[in-house]
Order: structure tokens, then C-alpha cells, then sequence
């Protein structure tokens, strides 16, 4: 450490009771890590000047030292050949988790030229949509197909290809530190190019929020701390759910899709563009409560 | 669930066997302090393999993989603390304070004396129990793991200057415990017609 440049001890030598007294505080503080050599060269030896004509610096490295020492003697148990053989077990059986995909960084969405792009359309289709069918929206049956009531009939699945990624993902997720923060949530948007409304409510506390990948695409996934239980949100895109016959099928009738896997329930329900899927270890009939607060 | 082809899955393990069984001797007795018994820490421990495991693609430089090592242990220790609701019942800070300025300020009674020489493993395992696990945490990642300075920054995520004083601080609070506790361990002027030791606790 000795190559680190010195901007922590006092520079001049001391005159007066106050600079003196002021320096003995600055100094007194980098003891221990003078006694751990963790200083330049510079430091190091205006503390040794310093503890010459100072008693209580003095003591306080004797104490120190005397903590380093005997600490330094420690000895811990040591591992058995059988605790080694279960952990060895314990890792064999851990699957390796799908590779976190970090969205790259991109500019605002509205510089991207084929934001720009989309957005024209959009204004476009909206302006013609409120003045060749003023009659269709006010229509309720022109209403977007969201299954928006929790109650809602619920088809259960077993074995779907797609509701078992999302088990195994949500397994691998629940043994591993958290990839990403909240602050996280607008790039996830971004990079996933999907609405994504978190949970809004008050026991469901967003910790993470990262991308992934499932079945070659993209997708939004939300971690909460939801009654001391992982919760975590997949927000899933047209291009997955269209694969499963099951699924696509479930959600025009407009139903739920629900599965349960041992203690791990699954409730999943379409978005405007997508689907968000719930995975938490309760049954999945209790997710519904989280149904109408979900995006 | 990514399956591997055998190749690299085979590669994957032989890395994790070289990088990260190694430490487990250190870990355990890591956890074993912070735990109530070995069985909790060898759980700490399996747990902390086994997400050590799932994360080991994020693990980016094997020359750090001792810091991530014990920033995965800590915050699987810290999550079992919390879920069997067990705390360490620590000692006022500001009281501590006190006691190791008046311990260095001057030594009438002897007890620094003493305590320089007499310190030993038991006294200073029962005090690191006594203060804030971040300052326990500092001081023995550096006494007894043998870190750096640096090591201990990567560890627990606190910058350079933080450890610094956690080291300093640790150290004080936990000659303070012992000095505090001196008529239990017999020092000082009492250290004469006092038992010197105190009888082991079962």
C-alpha cells in the first residue's frame, strides 16, 4: 500500500496546542491501519513521529497489536469429508440458471427512429380510428379482450413447455443474488419494448428488475418481496405465448392460466400486448388478489 | 432450465471444484462464529455453495472469487439471523466509547496493562459477538481471514476509507468489551484475589 498517494495526514508540522491537538485527532484515526501497514510510506512515518512524544497513541496501537496477534491464532473447525459430500450433492442438483441478459445501453426511446417511426402510426391509426368509428368506442363490446376480473375462470396446466420455463426459471432465480435494483425498471422497458406496470400494493415491495431470455425471446422479469416470500412478475411477449396452443387458446376465452408445482403456483394473465405471470410459493389461487393490481 | 453440453458443463464444475471448494474450511469457520451451532454454519455454508454455483458466470475475476465468497456467505447468514429471529444482544456503542478512552487516557488501575498481555482467543471471540456485526465483520476478515484492506472493500461493498474506520473502530469497541467485562476475566488491580479465570460456560 505503500504506492498510495498520501491525501490522509496533515501536511505541516503543528505549532500551536490547537494544530497539534487537531493532528494527533486526524492521525489517531489511521492507527489500525498503520499497524496493518495498509499506509504510504509518508503517513507511516509522521505517525511514528507523532506516537514518540504521544502516550495514548502509544497505548492504542499496544492494543492493536495485541487484537492482531491473538485474533491471528484463531482456528476454525474444519470441514468434514461428509459436508464436503453434501455440498458436492447440493451443487449437482443445482441447475445452471439461463444467462441474465443486460439490456445494452440505447438511447431515449423517442430518438430511436423507429420509435419516431411507430409513434407517427400511432397518432395516424388513433386520429382515423375517432373519426371513421365514433360508434365503436363507445361500444362496449369493442372493448380491449384483457381478462381484466380476477375471478375469472382459470385453466389450469400441467406439463406446458412454457409454464415450466417459468418454474425452472423462478427456482434458479430464488437461489441467486438478485441481478438487478428497481432503478432498473425503465431500461427493462426499454430494452423489453412492452408496457410493464410492477404490483402496486402495499405487501409486494419491488427489489429487482432484470431481462431475460425464454425460449429465444426477450422477456420483463420483476422480483418483489411479497409476505417475506419471493413474488417475481414474468412479463412475457405475443411471439412466446403464441407458441403454446394451451396458453394462446386459454387466454382468448378469457381465462387465467394457472399451474402449480408442489408449493410454487403460477397465475398468468394477457396484457394488452403479452402476458405478465405471477410465480410466488403459495397456491396459485392466492395470486389472484394480485390479479387486478398487475399490469 | 440451460442445459450445458457436457463439455462445458464439465469445465464449468472443474472451475468451481478449483475456485471455490478451497475456501470452504475458511467459510465454515466464518459462519461458525456467526451462527449458534456447526450445523447452522455447514447450512450457511451448503447454501452459499450452492448459489456460488448458480452465479458463478457472474463471478467475472477468479482472483476476487474469495470476497464474493464471503459477500454470498454474508447475506445467507444474515437472511438465516432473520428468519430464526436471532440477534446478537450487542452493548451500547457510546458506552463502549467511553470505556476504551478511559482505558488508553491513562492506566492508575492496570487493566491496560493487563489486558495488552493477557488477551486472549476466548475474550476476543466473546466481545466480537458483543459489537455491530459490520465492525465485527472488518476486523476479522482482516485479523483472522487474512484480507486486505481492499479484499475487505470488495467483500462487504463499502469503500476503502469505510473499512478503514470500521477497522478502527472494531478494534477499539472490542478491547472496550473486554476491558469492560475486567472483572469477569480478572484484570486489573482485582486481578489479585479474583479467580483467573472465569469458570467455562457448558
Amino acid at each position: 500500500m505503500n504506492n498510495r498517494s498520501d491525501r490522509t495526514a496533515p501536511q505541516t508540522a503543528p505549532h500551536s496546542e490547537a494544530e497539534r491537538r487537531e493532528r494527533h485527532e486526524a492521525l489517531a484515526g489511521l492507527l489500525a491501519a498503520y499497524v496493518d501497514g495498509e499506509l504510504p510510506a509518508e503517513t507511516m512515518a509522521q505517525i511514528e513521529a507523532h506516537l514518540l512524544g504521544c502516550d495514548r497513541c502509544q497505548r492504542e496501537v499496544s492494543l492493536h497489536r495485541a487484537v492482531v496477534t491473538t485474533l491471528g491464532q484463531t482456528q476454525g473447525p474444519v470441514a468434514s469429508a461428509a459436508f464436503l459430500t453434501r455440498v458436492r450433492q447440493a451443487v449437482a442438483a443445482t441447475p445452471v440458471p439461463p444467462p441474465v441478459t443486460r439490456p445494452a445501453e440505447t438511447p431515449p426511446w423517442w430518438q430511436q427512429r423507429s420509435a419516431q417511426m411507430v409513434l407517427m402510426g400511432v397518432v395516424v391509426l388513433v386520429l382515423g380510428w375517432w373519426y371513421v368509428a365514433p360508434a365503436a368506442r363507445r361500444s362496449p363490446s369493442a372493448a380491449s379482450p384483457i381478462v381484466r376480473d380476477a375471478s375469472a375462470p382459470a385453466v389450469v396446466v400441467t406439463g406446458e413447455p412454457l409454464f415450466d420455463s417459468l418454474r425452472v426459471h423462478y427456482e434458479v432465480t430464488a437461489v441467486r443474488d438478485l441481478p438487478g435494483r428497481a432503478r432498473d425498471l425503465e431500461t427493462v422497458r426499454r430494452a423489453v419494448g412492452m408496457t410493464i406496470a410492477p404490483l402496486a400494493v402495499p405487501d409486494a415491495q419491488l427489489s429487482g428488475a432484470w431481462t431475460s431470455t425464454l425460449d429465444g425471446e426477450l422477456i420483463g422479469v420483476l422480483a418483489y418481496r411479497w409476505k417475506d416470500k419471493l413474488l417475481v412478475q414474468y412479463v412475457i411477449p405475443d411471439a412466446v405465448i403464441f407458441r403454446s396452443a394451451v396458453v394462446r387458446n386459454a387466454l382468448a376465452q378469457q381465462r387465467l392460466v394457472a399451474a402449480q408445482w408442489g408449493a410454487l403456483g403460477l397465475l398468468g394473465w394477457p396484457q394488452a400486448h403479452g402476458m405478465t405471470v405471477l410465480a410466488a410459493p403459495t397456491p396459485w389461487a392466492d395470486l389472484r388478489s394480485l390479479h387486478h393490481v398487475g399490469g | 432450465m440451460l442445459v450445458l453440453p457436457p463439455a462445458r458443463l464439465a469445465a464449468r464444475q472443474q472451475q468451481y471444484e478449483e475456485l471455490v471448494i478451497p475456501h470452504l474450511d475458511r467459510l465454515l469457520a466464518f459462519a461458525a462464529r456467526r451462527t449458534a451451532s456447526l450445523v447452522d454454519a455447514e447450512d450457511a455454508v451448503q447454501d452459499t455453495c450452492v448459489r456460488a454455483w448458480a452465479a458463478f458466470d457472474d463471478l467475472r475475476d477468479p482472483l476476487a472469487v474469495r470476497a464474493w465468497l464471503y459477500r454470498i456467505l454474508r447475506t445467507v447468514v444474515s437472511e438465516h439471523l432473520e428468519r430464526s429471529g436471532r440477534r446478537a444482544r450487542l452493548v451500547p456503542m457510546s458506552r463502549l466509547e467511553d470505556v476504551h478512552e478511559t482505558l488508553v487516557a491513562t492506566d492508575t488501575d492496570g487493566v491496560f496493562q493487563e489486558l495488552v498481555h493477557r488477551l486472549d482467543r476466548e475474550m476476543l471471540h466473546a466481545a466480537l459477538a458483543s459489537i455491530p456485526d459490520d465492525f465485527a465483520t472488518a476486523v476479522e476478515l482482516h485479523d483472522i481471514e487474512g484480507f486486505t484492506y481492499q479484499e475487505i472493500a470488495e467483500a462487504v461493498g463499502v469503500p476503502i476509507g469505510t473499512v478503514m474506520s470500521r477497522m478502527s473502530r472494531g478494534r477499539r469497541l472490542l478491547t472496550a468489551v473486554v476491558a469492560e467485562r475486567k472483572q469477569e476475566w480478572a484484570l486489573g488491580a482485582s486481578a489479585a484475589v479474583a479467580p483467573l479465570r472465569p469458570p467455562r460456560r457448558s
